[in-house]
């Protein structure tokens, strides 16, 4: 694969194709393909649909009937297991022992299956059992006892449950029957917790896509539909159960479903040739030599990708729900750029790349660049004056932001109720941290430059009047940036501390800058994400704040009063949703079976469900007979008043009736409606009843798990609201049993409402030695209600904190793996510190105790936790008892059960518990009947429980039970009479506490979590110093080592802070690089010295040269003058200039040594190495035999050089190369990025250098040619290796030459491989 | 003139990018002030059309949101926009009036019957959405399709 890939690579440069260019129409081709395959198969759909339809429906109803067969076999299967069982074995093969291991089997085996089990003996007696039971005949038990499978479906009123018998065989003889259940087909919708439980026709319409239908014997109401298609289902025992019916799929549904797919696809081609277009596109821009432009040309790249993502709904399209769920959070900023947080979070994540992309343009800017300077004052000042605001006017969007995230969403920040965050959480907090990361690079940049244009000097330099002016001017505008108008959204404290932590900020890296040390990438963002944690916690806690107060005071405006035309509104949807065929249908037929049910599934799909409201839905048949009701929530008696006071007519009515006063009043609405057949004849009669009350502020009363809808509702606050009113001043009620009996208005809150127009106030209110903010608002004439909020303790704040902590730690994990792993991938050993092995060593030593003490603190807390709730039942069992027994003498205890559910719900009202009593193993009278009455509930004894206690003779069990996904707790006790004979056992269930608990757990968490998390970070502070202190001299020596390796032997390392051995070190490091120092200057003179004989030596000889024939030439002339020569004016003319050319080169000589000896004073600069070379290439324009052939790569990175100096070094070079080609050929300058520097080669095609000869080719005053001083490299190499680089030389005689110049590049960090 | 340019980049992009953050919840602009009747109509309009667009300038910054099948809950207007638009665009609505009009305690609502081809299946719902004067305007507080 790899070898097409290079050779269809190849085959595309050899066409001059780019390679994203051609992906690019491979796309469209595909795209194109796409939309004809779509549009080819719509139309081949179409025009045989029929047959579709019916081939597609076939299968469906083979996977449904294979899936039912299926089911069976592997509740077979589970009976068979248990059978082979040892706790079977046990019972059956040693008669009469305890029974007790085998419930406990029974038991974990309905908790893990969701099933219910039921064991016979071979006498056909029940002899254990657990979970929701059926009708077993002895026949049917006789029929397994034979040795035979049974196989039967029973129907409750919300669902179907198949129960299958098998054999238990032991040693190949059966002793025992095993009956199994599970739910396969529910009636009721499952947006209702307790119906979580996914029943078999459920899961099944869910894999296929298309409704399943189960129609058992004698309901074949969808086996003759012509919407379904329909097969038979048989029992394991080949017996017919009944039709399975699968819809038939609608075409436009079908067709939708196919043109979702090729939308998919089409969407996911449109974003790889929108990323591939940006490839190609990004590649020439990358070439731009404006900075600037290239930059902008960059962002406006990359933010026309982002949003033809969003147009083309990439990814929100593809993924709805979690973090693609508006009910999450969405803002309507951008076109949708925000509109979730997954969007939001693409957004950030793009923002963060362009501002990292900007600042990375911006410290690799080349630094000759024109000075600020030459503006004009006032003009500079003004430039500052608007930047400054800029710079508040961007943490204002900011704040906003924050702000968004907290009223746009329905995550609640800082609830010590969860330990872990929620995914969706931890996302938005994430997007928190890089919208403050990017504020703050912003910010940074702003306050370079406002304090550059406020230096009054001219020059780039930031003078101490420039911070100090723009000190000034951040100060005036943290103000006037408030005065201005709109809303600043953050305090003007807060714009103060902002300003001037970024001026500081800024400051410090200039700082660190001049001095050399300017921040490695890993600090920097680790400063950065600091500054945005820390700028975060208090906007976050503020708005979260403020946004509870509102909800506080929105309950008050609206919740306090019924809203009539709602409640209204829901009791009308109750009974408009009974206008329904398949209600009609069962009522007519009569069936009471088939009726039973109907009131349960109409709530359980209802708004009053939904809404969680105390509610009562009755059926009547014609004969004005109850024929199905369902009943929830505590306000039964007023529900109960109302709807036996509501006549039935031909006619829909409603009224409204009223209980209690103050905020004990109950407001109930009532509404009845006839059902009529088709016919016009009255089927029957429907009520619906919704109650209200003021306890609950008019909303729902039923707790959240039963509730058929989401949480984000306007009561949901993770603090409970303390509701109390007051009456001419002193408590009339509360709903907080803290809040002292009569007790007086607090008097500054009794102070103000006196004003007659204040309708409302907040003011601090302390209940019971706690804090509350209160909102106090009048109603009528003496009344006042409050609202109380309990004020958040600091343990509570300190969870906020440190869960904000983690998520920062998090983020600063993955990026410092992410720098970790860029580097190693650049050929940099991945080394930790010896800070790092230290902090590493001290947090490993400090956290792993922390961690167990407190996991076993959390441990022991749940346990007290659990012993608490276990006292609390066995209290609860023990006062329920008391109540329900009478004690007519010492030592008698007779029963007095409370004979009707209506008597319970009073006696557990009085008593303040829920309660259920059974008898003889079953369900004899319960306080909360009608999720028993429904099915959901099974009204016999747990096997479990009877096993404890009947068996066991346990006093008291508590054990955790399951309703579809709803969890809890339920007490069991005895009930004995006077000779300690069980008569009965009473339970308490916990289904209705959720919430207390889960406040409890709030309260528990954040004194747990809050103590540590104090400590975790106390242990981190500290370790993180003593860590920094104790590396600190060792991570001076090191960089005091590099220095010295790199030749500086200046460095002096502080012995402050440095104690022994460490401190030895220093000292002796200090004595070396001083020896070396002193050798290096001696090495140094000698060699000056050296090199100065060596210089006179060839100055004298290079002089001697030119002197013997100007000597000679001048003898000659004097001689032919003496002589009195005939052509004496030609001798002269030729002497002349003999002497002439002599001096000449007399002066060249001068004139090279001169240049050698003295350079003139280096001007270093950020160069780009590619506009130098051209630059030196320019000036041998006119050798027009000469062809220049440069070869200079993208992205290499500047270096810091004199640009005359580099320039002459490369102009020698190449004067070399085109001497030795004798003037005619080609030279070959390539320039690219290599190990942190940039690398220059100039290759000429010329005669070569003899191997013997290379070694000398850098010496002073070597020459192979038979002009010139040979001091032209020596140069070259004298100014590379003055700017810390290097210079080879290759050569092969008869081929060519390659000088090699590699230099630091100007920011190593930066600099990557060739 | 190089060195201004990259910072002048940076500084005018973050800016841009926060300002439609900048608008959270309950900043929309005001729109004067509007009979009930109109706010009706836009609702009824804008559901018709399945175009939330047409009466999200309507809505409260906090509102309470029944979809049947769906979210349930109180919602700032930015996410009941998304929440309704969402829910709107998976049902073609049929047909849709207000039936009935009320008020109680100074809060209008109207109640209607709406049909929808979810699936190509139809369905009922029952709408019921009520108002409330904030600042001079009268603003929606409560959807209900239910």
């Amino acid at each position: 694969m790899a070898g097409y890939f290079s050779s269809l690579r190849a085959s595309l440069t050899r066409a001059r194709i780019p390679p994203a260019a051609a992906a690019v129409a491979a796309l469209l081709m595909l795209l194109g393909i796409s939309h004809a395959v779509h549009s080819g198969l719509v139309s081949s759909y179409e025009n045989r649909w029929d047959r579709v339809s019916e081939e597609q429906c076939r299968a469906n109803l083979s996977l449904a009937i294979a899936r039912f067969s299926q089911e069976q076999q592997s509740l077979r299967r589970l009976v068979e297991d248990l059978a082979a069982s040892p706790e079977v074995h046990a019972f059956f093969l040693n008669k009469g022992s305890d029974r007790t291991p085998l419930f406990e089997r029974l038991a974990q085996l309905s908790r893990d299956e969701g099933v219910g089990i039921d064991v016979y003996d071979g006498g056909g007696e029940l002899t254990a059992w657990e979970g929701t039971g059926g009708p077993v005949t002895s026949g049917d038990l006789a029929r397994a006892l034979g040795g035979r499978l049974f196989t039967f479906v029973v129907r409750t009123p919300v669902s179907s449950l198949l129960m299958i018998g098998v054999p238990i065989r032991i040693a190949g003889t059966v002793r025992g029957v095993g009956v199994i259940r599970r739910t396969i087909d529910s009636s009721a919708p499952l947006n209702n917790p307790l119906l979580r439980q996914e029943a078999v026709d459920e899961q099944l319409s869910r894999e296929l896509g298309a409704s399943v239908e189960f129609s058992f014997a004698g309901e074949g109401e969808t086996a003759n539909d012509s919407r379904y298609c329909s097969g038979p289902m048989y029992g394991l025992d080949s017996t017919f159960l009944g039709t399975v019916s699968v819809l038939r799929p609608a075409r436009i549904v079908f067709l939708d479903g196919l043109g979702n797919v090729f939308r998919k696809i089409d969407a996911g081609l449109s974003v790889l040739i929108l990323l591939f277009a940006g490839w190609a596109v990004a590649r020439p821009l990358a070439s731009v030599r404006s900075y600037p432009l290239r930059a902008f040309l960059i962002t406006v790249l990359i933010w026309s990708i982002r949003y033809a993502l969003l147009w083309l709904d990439v990814p929100s399209g593809f993924l709805s729900g979690g973090a693609f769920d508006p009910g999450l959070f969405a803002s309507k900023f951008g076109f949708g750029l925000a509109k979730s947080i997954g969007e939001l979070t693409i957004t950030t994540v793009v923002l963060s790349l362009n501002v990292a992309l900007a600042v990375r343009l911006w410290l690799r800017k080349p630094a000759s660049t024109p000075s600020v300077g030459r503006i004009p004052l006032p003009a500079r000042l003004v430039s500052a004056l608007g930047a400054t605001l800029l710079l508040f006017w961007i943490l204002r969007g900011y704040a906003a932001a924050i702000r968004s995230g907290v009223f746009d969403s329905g995550l609640t920040y800082f609830d010590a109720r969860v330990l872990l965050p929620s995914p969706g959480l931890v996302l938005m907090v994430f997007n928190f941290f890089l919208l403050g990361a990017c504020t703050i690079i912003a910010a940074i940049a702003l306050a370079l430059a406002v304090a550059r244009w406020c230096t009054p000097r001219e020059g780039g330099k930031v003078s101490a009047p420039g911070w100090l002016a723009a000190a000034g001017l951040f100060a005036a505008g943290a103000v006037v940036f408030g005065l201005l108008g709109g809303t600043p959204l953050t305090s003007t404290v807060y714009r103060l501390l902002f300003g001037f932590g970024v001026l500081l900020a800024a400051w410090g890296y200039l700082k660190l800058s001049a001095a050399g040390e300017i921040f490695g990438l890993r600090h920097y963002v680790l400063f950065v994400l600091a500054g945005a944690v820390i700028m975060l916690y208090p906007l976050l806690d503020g708005y979260v704040h403020e946004k509870d107060r509102g909800r506080v005071e929105m309950f008050a405006a609206e919740e306090l009063k019924p809203v009539d035309g709602w409640l209204k509104h829901v009791v009308e949807e109750g009974l408009q949703g009974f206008e329904n065929d398949a209600y009609r249908e069962r009522l007519s037929e009569g069936d009471a079976e088939g009726v039973t049910g109907i009131a349960f599934e109409r709530w359980s799909s209802s708004l009053a469900c939904s809404q969680g409201y105390d509610a009562m839905f009755t059926v009547i048949d014609p004969d004005g007979r109850e024929a199905s009701r369902f009943v929830i929530g505590s306000s039964i008696a007023g529900m109960t008043e109302a709807d036996t006071a509501l006549p039935l007519t031909s006619q829909t009515i409603i009224r409204v009736r009223n209980f209690g006063t103050g905020i004990n009043a109950l407001k109930v609405y009532a509404g009845s409606m006839p059902i009529l057949g088709s016919d016009g004849v009255v089927l029957g009669h429907v009520r619906v009843v919704v109650a209200a009350g003021q306890q609950a502020l008019f909303r729902g009363e039923t707790p959240t798990i039963l509730r058929g809808s989401s949480e984000a509702r306007l009561e949901s606050f993770y603090r409970r609201v303390t509701l109390s009113e007051y009456r001419d001043g002193v408590l009339l009620t509360s709903n907080n049993p803290l809040v002292p009996i009569a007790r007086p208005l607090p008097e500054p809150v009794n102070e103000a409402f006196t004003d007659s127009t204040r309708a409302s106030l907040w003011a601090s209110d302390e209940i019971d030695g706690d804090r509350y903010e209160t909102f106090f608002v009048r109603r009528g004439p003496t009344g006042i209600v409050s609202l109380g909020l309990k004020e958040l303790g600091a343990t509570w704040h300190i969870v906020g904190l440190v869960k904000l902590a983690a998520g920062w730690a998090f983020i600063a994990l993955v990026l410092i793996s992410w720098w970790r792993i860029l580097r190693w991938r650049r050929g940099v050993p991945y080394r930790l510190t010896f800070r790092d092995r230290l902090l590493i060593a001290l947090l490993v030593t400090a956290i792993i105790p922390l961690t167990f003490v407190a996991f076993y603190a959390r441990v022991y807390e749940g346990e007290q936790q659990m012993e608490t709730l276990e006292q609390q039942l066995d209290e609860e069992t023990q006062g329920v008892i008391y109540n329900i027994t009478e004690h007519p003498e010492q030592g008698v205890t007779v029963p007095a059960f409370p004979d009707t559910p209506l008597k319970a719900e009073e006696l557990a009202s009085d008593i303040g518990t829920d309660f259920n009593i059974y008898t003889d193993n079953l369900l004899r009278v319960s306080s909360r009947p009608t999720l028993y009455d429904v099915g959901i509930l099974d009204p016999r004894l747990s096997g479990n429980v009877y096993a404890k206690i009947v068996l066991g003779g346990k006093r008291f069990v508590i054990q955790t039970e399951k309703i579809g996904s709803v969890e809890y707790s339920v007490g069991y006790r005895p009930i004995l009479d006077a000779n300690q004979n069980i008569i009965g056992v009473v339970s308490v269930p916990t289904l209705f506490r959720s919430e207390e608990s889960e406040e409890q757990a709030g309260r528990r968490n954040a004194l747990l979590l809050g103590t540590y998390a104090a400590v975790l970070l106390l242990v981190i502070v500290i370790a993180a110093a003593f860590a920094s202190r104790i590396a600190a001299p060792v991570q001076k020596l090191t960089e005091a080592t590099r220095k010295v390796a790199k030749g500086d032997l200046d460095v002096h390392v502080p012995h402050a802070g440095a104690e022994g051995e460490i401190s030895e070190l220093i000292r002796a490091f200090d004595q070396m690089t001083h020896d070396l120092r002193r050798n290096r200057e001696d090495l140094v003179r000698y060699e000056r010295e050296l090199a100065w004989k060596e210089m006179a030596k060839q100055v004298a000889h290079e002089i001697k040269n030119p002197l013997t024939p100007m000597r000679l030439s001048i003898q000659h002339l004097r001689r032919t003058y003496l002589d009195g020569a005939e052509h004496f004016g030609e001798i002269l003319d030729s002497v002349t200039k003999t002497v002439i050319e002599q001096i000449d080169t007399l002066s060249r000589i001068a004139s090279e040594f001169s240049h050698f000896a003295r350079m003139p004073r280096r001007n270093l600069d950020r160069l780009d190495v590619g506009r130098v070379i051209e630059e030196a290439v320019r000036l041998f324009s006119q050798e027009s035999s000469v062809m220049f052939d440069l070869r200079i790569r993208d992205g290499i990175p500047p270096i810091v050089a004199d640009r005359e100096e580099l320039r002459r070094a490369l102009i020698n070079i190449i004067r070399n190369g085109i001497q030795a080609m004798d003037g005619t050929g080609s030279i070959l300058i390539q320039s690219s990025s290599e190990g942190g520097g940039v690398s220059i080669s100039v290759t000429d095609f010329g005669k070569g250098v003899p191997a013997d000869m290379l070694d000398k080719l850098f010496m002073p005053n070597f020459s192979t040619k038979t002009d010139g001083m040979g001091l032209g490299l020596a140069i070259v190499r004298k100014t590379v290796e003055d700017l810390h680089g290097t210079v080879t030389l290759k050569s092969e005689e008869g081929k060519g030459t390659t000088v090699s110049v590699w230099l630091p590049a100007a920011d190593p960090e930066g600099a990557g491989p060739a | 003139m190089r060195t201004i340019a990259p910072l002048a980049l940076l500084v005018v992009l973050v800016p841009v990018i926060f300002a439609g953050i900048a608008v959270p919840a309950g900043e929309s602009g005001q729109t004067g002030k509007m009979e009930i009747r109109e706010v009706f109509d836009d609702v009824q309009r804008g559901i018709s059309q399945a175009n939330v667009a047409i009466f999200s300038a309507h809505l409260h910054s906090q509102v309470r949101v029944t979809l049947h099948g769906g979210e349930t809950g109180l919602y700032s207007a930015n996410q009941a926009y998304y929440l309704l638009q969402t829910f709107l665009h998976d049902r073609t609505p049929v047909s849709f009036a207000f039936t009935t009009f009320g008020e109680s305690d100074n809060t209008p609502y109207g109640t209607g019957n709406a049909a929808f081809t979810f699936r190509g299946i139809r369905q009922h719902a029952q709408i019921y959405v009520a108002l409330a004067s904030e600042g001079g305007r009268w603003v929606i507080t409560h959807i209900n399709i239910y």
